[in-house]
């Protein structure tokens, strides 16, 4: 991939685009949000392995995580989605009921989350929904693994706090 | 583990199983792959901007040592030049 080989990039594609489209729903609370930020997460990811800019320090996987979450963090922090979040899943078509009970579920997320600053919600989805350790953590976000800790830390205090506020299902 | 962190893992837990089988749109992967392609990652534009970037660095760093050698070269000839002419002045 370092060296710009289209082949590698479009084998890069294939593995990861199910899996960061699926990070970035957890993260942004929709699939049409996370397949445009995906999306621009590969043309960056494209350009910069074009420019020379990739230099193999990190895996590919963590680099294009890394983006992908960069990207996230800039979209929660604009609140650009906000709006559009209750729309997009609301007009959503869904082809079974395993695919509605996910389109809810990321819903239900995405409001419960909503009160979080964006790195938490990042560090909380990346933690505890797809089962990376602190350390794998700290590489994507480019931060300590104690700056990580504090930020899941942070997040389930606030989540206890407004439990009692939220309807919880479970 | 505490009552309200149980609650917790357990909404989370169930979160997660309920959001496990999250898959783009069909034609997803085709679109950004074209998309993609759309841009060749190899031609020669690329490959004078890759190398282009080393030859602007190696360029700069002459710059400077050129720059530091020739300040070096006129502090000295300017020291022979007040030597060569006697412009050392005494006062009595």
């Amino acid at each position: 991939v370092a060296s710009g080989d289209a082949a590698a990039f479009r084998a890069v594609v294939e593995t990861l685009a199910v899996k960061l489209v699926r990070l970035g729903a957890r993260m942004l609370g929709n699939v049409p949000d996370a397949e445009d930020l995906v999306q621009e997460a590969f043309v960056k990811a494209h350009a910069a392995m074009i420019a020379g800019q990739y230099d193999g320090r990190a895996s590919v996987s963590t680099w294009m995580h890394r983006i992908v979450c960069n990207l996230a963090i800039d979209q929660l922090r604009a609140g650009r989605r906000h709006g559009r979040l209750v729309e997009a899943t609301d007009d959503i078509v869904v082809e079974d009921s395993r695919a509605a009970e996910a389109h809810l579920a990321l819903r239900e997320l995405s409001e419960w989350l909503n009160e979080l600053p964006a790195e938490q919600r990042v560090a909380l989805v990346l933690s505890t929904l797809e089962g990376y350790s602190n350390a794998e953590i700290a590489s994507m976000l480019e931060c300590s693994e104690g700056a990580v800790e504090q930020r899941l830390v942070r997040a389930r205090a606030s989540l206890r706090e407004r439990r009692s506020l939220d309807h919880d299902p479970t | 583990m505490t009552q309200p962190d149980e609650a917790l893992a357990l909404r989370l837990n169930r979160l997660r199983a309920q959001t496990e089988g999250i898959v783009p749109s069909a034609d997803f992967e085709a679109k950004l792959l074209v998309l993609l392609s759309a841009t060749p990652a190899n031609d020669a534009f690329s490959l004078v901007w890759r190398w282009g970037k080393f030859g602007v660095a190696l360029g700069a760093v002459v710059a400077a040592a050129s720059i530091v050698l020739a300040l070096g070269q006129s502090v000295t000839e300017e020291q022979e030049d007040a030597l060569s002419y006697g412009t050392v002045e005494y006062f009595e």
